[in-house]
Parts: C-alpha cells; structure tokens; sequence
C-alpha cells in the first residue's frame, strides 16, 4: 500500500509572507482542484460560463427607469460667444479617438470655461465644497437607512 | 459609515512632510480646471529610501490600511513593506490616498517629473501632472469609465489653446 498523498496545503510558500498566507487561508482549493482536472480551453469555457452568468444576474438587478426629469433637447447655452465655442470645438484633439469624440458632444463646455476662469486654489475649494456636500448627503441616507 | 477624505488634510500631510510626489487622477483634473468628485488621492511617489522614511513617518500616525482588504490583516506601513511593493491603495484615518510607484503610460515619479507642474491648492504648493501627460495617463490606463473624463480633458485642452489663442486674461 502506498502511503496517502501529503497536504498540498502543507508545502511551504515560495516565499513566506504572512499577508499572502492570510489570504491563502480564503482560498477555495476544491475549486481550484477541479480546474486543475480541465484541460486550458474548458478552464477558459468555465470562465466564459461565470463571466456570463454575472452579467445575466447583473441585467436582472438593474433596472432602467427614465429620469424624474424631463430629457434635456439640446446643450445649455451659457450665453458665451458661440465664435468662441467654434473655435474650441476646431482644436484637434491630443489622441484623435472616435469614442472620446462620441463623449464630447455631451461635454459641458460653459462649465469647463467657468471652472478655467477660477485660480487653481478657487478650484480646490469649490471641489472641497462639493465633497463636504456629498458627503453629508451620504451620512444622511445612512443615518435613515439605520 | 464609509470613509471620508480629508482632502486639504491629505495634501498638507503629503507637501510638510517634503515627500516627493505627483497628484495624478482626479486631484491633477481638478487643477487642470475639471470639477468633479472623488473619494481619493492618488500620487505617483519616488521610490528612494529617503522618501520611505518620510512616507512612514507622515502616515505612519494616521493608521494606514489596504483598502478593501478584510480586517485583520497583518499589513503594517513600514520600509520594508513600501521596497517589496510598488503600488498602494491605502484608507487612512484622514481618507483614502493611493500610493503608485509607477503608473502605466507615465512609468515612474522621475519619468513623469518633467511632465508636472507645481500647483497650490488649501495653501499647499504640491507637483500635479499637466493637462496634456494626464490625458496620456487616462488614456493608457484604459478605463471605460476613463473615457468620460478624457473627453472632458480633451474639451478643457481645447477651451484653454482657444482662449490663448484670443489671449483672454481670465483663463490660466
């Protein structure tokens, strides 16, 4: 009779490190196991099969509801000088890239162009302004979710 | 309760403790003119042992954890612990705060030097990366949720070549 198997679990890390054998204590070797059995292209089926599976309990949770609001029909118009906007627009882009394109068509430029206004110090402390906002919005929704 | 990012605290730490760093992400958008929100600092360090020893020291108080990991971890921030690494995301007591050692399409904070500018912001001079190399950056690091904030980079860059061109005094 041969003598039993030795607890791959009982080898010794490469390189002991008590953070990676932390970890090491989550990790599901059942698992691992079984893909160890599959040849590469199953191992690669299974993933697809996870991966797909995520995305199909994903499509279940969200569910799209069309804003409160009414759907905006244009860019705002921040009363600048449409030249002006013309111009920016004209300005080649650093990287030419059909999907950035795509994005800045929905860019607020008079934003931007008010944020260039403000010093770089001004744009810290609207920033900071706007954190200390969210964040007691968020302490708000968790207060009275408590 | 989540955490919560003092944001001129984390810079003020960062500058007074003279550690060497670029603010990269959402800190360098904002300075380049971008207003938007975000829950941490992100800074691309120079990995010498001078600046190790100013990094622990600084943060060292305000008990840095990887975040997202489970408690309990053994991790404590250390020399040791920065020189076997590279990349950190830590929480602190003061907020989240990144540390990269290198940073894909910028490399490291030597690399990415010639490419910042300084910046004061909460009455702190700090290195922030240009408009232009953090454009690059969101672009290498390839993101989808990147592309939103490329295109609004993309539009500040145009904003700021439209407006030197007519050399209007209220922009930077």
């Amino acid at each position: 009779m041969s003598a039993p198997d030795p607890d791959p679990a009982s080898i010794p890390l490469l390189f002991p490190d008590p953070v990676i054998e932390f970890y090491m204590k989550k990790v599901d070797r059942t698992a691992i196991r079984e893909r160890l059995k599959m040849t590469a292209g199953e191992r690669l089926e299974a993933l697809q099969r996870q991966v797909d599976a995520q995305a199909a309990e994903k499509m279940v949770s969200v569910k799209e509801e069309p804003p409160p609001w009414p759907k905006k029909k244009g860019a705002i118009d921040m009363g600048a000088d449409p030249a002006w906007f013309a111009e920016a627009k004209a300005v080649p882009l650093l990287v030419a890239d059909p999907v950035v394109e795509a994005y800045l068509e929905d860019v607020d430029r008079g934003l931007i162009r008010q944020a260039c206004r403000l010093s770089v110090s001004e744009r810290f402390e609207r920033f900071h302004r706007l954190m200390q906002g969210a964040y007691a919005l968020r302490r708000a929704c968790e207060k009275s979710d408590a | 309760m989540k955490a919560e990012t003092d944001f001129p605290l984390v810079l003020r730490t960062l500058a007074e403790a003279k550690i060497d760093f670029i603010a990269i992400g959402a800190i360098a958008a904002i300075a380049q003119g971008i207003i938007l929100t975000t829950e941490d600092v992100d800074v691309v360090y120079a990995r010498s042992p001078e600046n190790f020893e100013r990094i622990v020291a600084a943060l060292g108080p305000f008990k840095p954890y990887l975040r997202g990991a489970p408690p309990g971890l053994p991790f404590q921030l250390d020399e040791h612990a920065l020189r076997n690494g590279l990349n950190f995301t830590f929480e602190t007591s003061i907020g989240n705060i990144d540390l990269l050692g290198e940073v894909s399409g910028g490399g490291t904070f030597e690399q990415l030097k010639p490419f910042a500018e300084t910046k004061t912001a909460f009455g702190v001079e700090f290195l922030s990366v240009s408009l232009e190399k953090l454009i690059l950056l969101k672009r290498a690091a390839g993101r989808p949720k990147d592309f939103e904030l490329v295109a609004r980079l993309e539009a500040a860059r145009q904003e700021k070549i439209a407006s030197a061109k007519k050399k209007r005094p209220d922009h930077d």
